[in-house]
């Protein structure tokens, strides 16, 4: 059927709210998070004329008497914010830099001196050495791999070589190992317990199928501080499981099941076993139900039929629901911080921790454009093993 | 049709002007017990007497924090923050903080220096965080902060705060640096390596937390022998649970905390109002009497019953061996710092 050109402007029309929401609540993020990985305007915006004088100057020279100069005129006319947006980008780097510019910008006998050199020297001695100008020279942006080389636990030196960083520094590798490794764990056991489930939801009439379903999504509907929480007391030193395993004698002391990586599987999995459930469940409705009764009716075994028949025709369905829990899972940090007690932490503490706390959002922005990259790459794996295959036609019987 | 056309346009206009409405004075502190005393000294009294409704929330802490709030311009959302000393003075020099009017302040002369040195801020507690264990459980009890890293002796597991504040500290004193000299060491690279490998040595049995609450939580339940607490929340858990906690005094480290302002706060004058209420005498004084935290204004403090000042950290047989926190060295590296502690926590 020929489309007019007509129902593609209503198509068009339709669609067009839709798309427009898509942009600017996904794509823009995105785009927005890719740049601020690598963009490093702070310093160049509150201080122009010092970082083009420095970008000029070759770092075995010693520091020109102009950077005194341009360093002034630049805090003369800074407005507070950005000069305090500068000073803390500095910091992270070298730590003191924040007070020493702040303090400078604020002292008005700097700003208005004839030698600004001997002013500045005045103030703080510091402004004589040379690390510090260098400093300011290395965050003069506009660009910068900084953020993405530490998100990969390399470092540049001085001279421009990458090296890995030192061991004790070295920690993200670590955390997308183990945040994949905590997200498969919770999709394995959520697969196992789930898909019997599903199973079983699909065999049961419609009526009775709404009523469990309706318990099922049940975890969905309470608050994931309150689960963790409730968690927490049940596997406590002195909560239910506990408490029943010595009652009756089968442990001689309490073990310990929660703030390690035990709890923090229980409690994801109890939160993220809807999200395969459903999916499976409602490709399982989609196979009809002859073909099973036609096999069985053939000779096949109730094994042979679910392994042969029914099964593989969910292929979506499973896909569907191990991406789900996988995505949902590697995302989570805050009940992996609460019921892991704090030491098994997934990445999204890591950004939460560089964009809020410790004022780095350029690392934030180059630990998310990381672990999307890695995700990319596993979701293309689950989704290219696990991707339904057309069924071969059978030969002319 | 029409009607219901007319009664969903209604709904939706009362929906815009409702958001439209200026929202109440929102004061921000820790949460827990020494919110819940702050609620009774404080807020309700305030209420109270001026009529203005006071909303109260907690937070953990971190001036990237308060910094996300203001720099995103506009409302920042809290109006009255109860910042620890280094919180205060970064963001007193990154302008996140309107500038107190101390004459709007009427017992100022009454206020201790420590609490009237910064034009950001009003001085609002003294309070120690140190050592604590439950004396039930632990048969035989823990003299010195050494104590908290001898698992022999003591077995169970730590808890400290996430972060590298007082951890490092009490890190040196543990490795028996003497508590005058903790800073002098911790501003030398080998000082702070000294004090990571303390850490490290007890990394396989420590627990982190986020909020003052959750220490006194695994204390409770047991998950952890001996934690780093704020010791109002000890003796108010003391108090109000019949527990039979203990704070080991020397080698604790206080600190004066202080009440902020938002900068672009929209109740700036309330919030001035709700701070000269906080700061007199007559309101100080409650505060004590329900958790364990020293008033900043003098008056109060000599109003105290015996027995409540000699739970405070600035009595006098409290202070000796105690440390004073150092919020110059923590405005200068508490962000290096943090990334480090980071590193060493993730593994």
């Amino acid at each position: 059927m020929r489309t007019t050109r007509r129902s593609r402007v209503v198509t068009a029309a339709l669609i067009g709210p839709l798309a427009a929401f898509l942009v600017l609540t996904f794509v823009c993020p995105l785009g927005l998070m890719l740049w601020r990985s690598v963009s490093d305007l702070d310093v160049r915006s509150a201080l122009p004329r010092t970082v083009a004088l420095l970008s000029a100057w070759n770092p075995a020279d010693p520091v020109p008497d102009a950077a005194y100069v341009a360093l002034a005129a630049d805090l003369a006319v800074a407005p507070g914010d950005a000069a305090a947006r500068a000073a803390g980008r500095l910091n992270i780097e070298t730590p003191g830099l924040r007070t020493l510019l702040l303090s400078a910008a604020n002292d008005t006998a700097i700003v208005r001196a004839d030698d600004p050199k001997r002013a500045l020297l005045d103030h703080d001695a510091r402004w004589g050495m040379s690390q510090i100008w260098l400093a300011i020279r290395a965050a003069r942006g506009p660009l910068t791999a900084r953020f993405l080389l530490t998100a990969f636990d390399f470092e540049q030196k001085p001279d421009g070589t990458i090296v890995s960083r030192a061991s004790d520094r070295a920690i993200y590798r670590a955390i997308y190992l183990r945040t994949f490794s905590v997200a498969a764990a919770v999709t394995a056991v959520c697969l196992v317990l789930g898909l019997p489930l599903a199973l079983y939801l699909a065999s049961l009439r419609a009526a009775a199928a709404r009523r469990l379903l309706l318990l099922i999504m049940l975890p969905l509907w309470t608050s994931v501080l309150v689960r963790a929480m409730a968690w927490i007391l049940i596997l406590d030193q002195n909560g239910l499981v506990n408490a029943a395993l010595t009652a009756s004698g089968l442990v001689s002391h309490p073990l310990a099941l929660v703030f390690n990586r035990f709890g923090v599987v229980v409690t994801m999995t109890h939160v993220l076993l809807p999200f395969m459930v459903l999916p499976i469940y409602n490709s399982l409705r989609n196979v009809p139900r002859h073909q099973l009764w036609a096999a069985g009716s053939l000779g096949a075994s109730p094994l042979v039929v679910l392994l042969r028949i029914y099964l593989p025709q969910c292929r979506a369905g499973i896909a569907a629901g191990l991406i789900l829990v996988l995505a949902s899972g590697a995302g989570y940090y805050i009940t992996p911080a609460l019921v892991g007690g704090g030491t098994d932490e997934m990445l999204g503490s890591f950004v939460q921790q560089a964009a809020i706390r410790t004022n780095n959002p350029g690392l934030a922005a180059g630990l998310g454009v990381v672990f999307l990259l890695i995700f990319a790459i596993v979701l293309a794996a689950v989704g290219a093993i696990v991707r339904p295959r057309p069924f071969a036609a059978p030969a002319s019987v | 049709m029409k009607t219901r056309i007319l009664v969903s346009a209604a709904a939706f206009l009362t929906c815009l002007g409702a958001s439209a409405m200026a929202r109440d004075l929102t004061v921000i502190s820790w949460g827990g017990n020494f919110q819940d005393a702050q609620r009774t000294a404080y807020f309700a009294p305030f209420t109270a007497e001026t009529g203005v409704k006071v909303v109260d929330q907690a937070w953990d802490g971190g001036v990237g924090t308060l910094r996300t709030r203001v720099q995103a311009g506009g409302d920042p959302g809290w109006d009255v923050v109860h910042a620890e000393i280094e919180e205060l003075q970064v963001g007193c020099a990154e302008g996140l903080f309107e500038p107190i009017d101390w004459s709007k302040i009427a017992e100022k002369d009454k206020l201790i220096p420590a609490a009237t040195s910064s034009k950001c801020g009003v001085g609002a507690i003294t309070w120690s965080a140190g050592v604590a264990y439950d004396a039930d459980r632990l048969h035989s009890a823990p003299t010195s902060v050494a104590d908290f890293f001898d698992l022999q002796k003591f077995p169970g597991k730590r808890a400290l705060r996430k972060g590298p504040k007082y951890a490092l500290e009490l890190a040196l004193e543990g490795d028996g640096v003497p508590v005058d000299k903790v800073y002098d060491v911790l501003r030398t690279p080998e000082g702070v390596d000294r004090a990571f490998n303390k850490l490290k040595s007890i990394r396989s049995s420590l627990l982190f937390f986020e909020s003052g609450g959750q220490a006194i939580q695994l204390l409770a339940s047991g998950d952890a022998s001996m934690v780093l607490a704020f010791n109002g929340r000890v003796t108010a858990a003391d108090q109000t649970d019949h527990r039979n906690f203990k704070f080991i005094w020397p080698g604790s480290i206080y600190a004066v905390d202080s009440w902020v302002i938002l900068r672009n706060s929209p109740n700036k004058d309330a919030a001035l109002k709700f701070i000269d209420f906080a700061s007199r005498a007559a309101q100080q004084k409650i505060l004590p009497e329900h958790v364990a935290y020293g008033p900043t204004n003098k008056d109060a403090t000599a109003a105290l019953d015996e027995k409540i000042a000699q739970e405070l950290p600035t009595y006098p047989k409290n202070l000796e061996g105690a440390l004073k926190i150092d919020a110059g060295f923590w405005t200068d590296n508490i962000e290096a710092l943090t990334e480090r502690f980071n590193s060493f926590a993730a593994q």
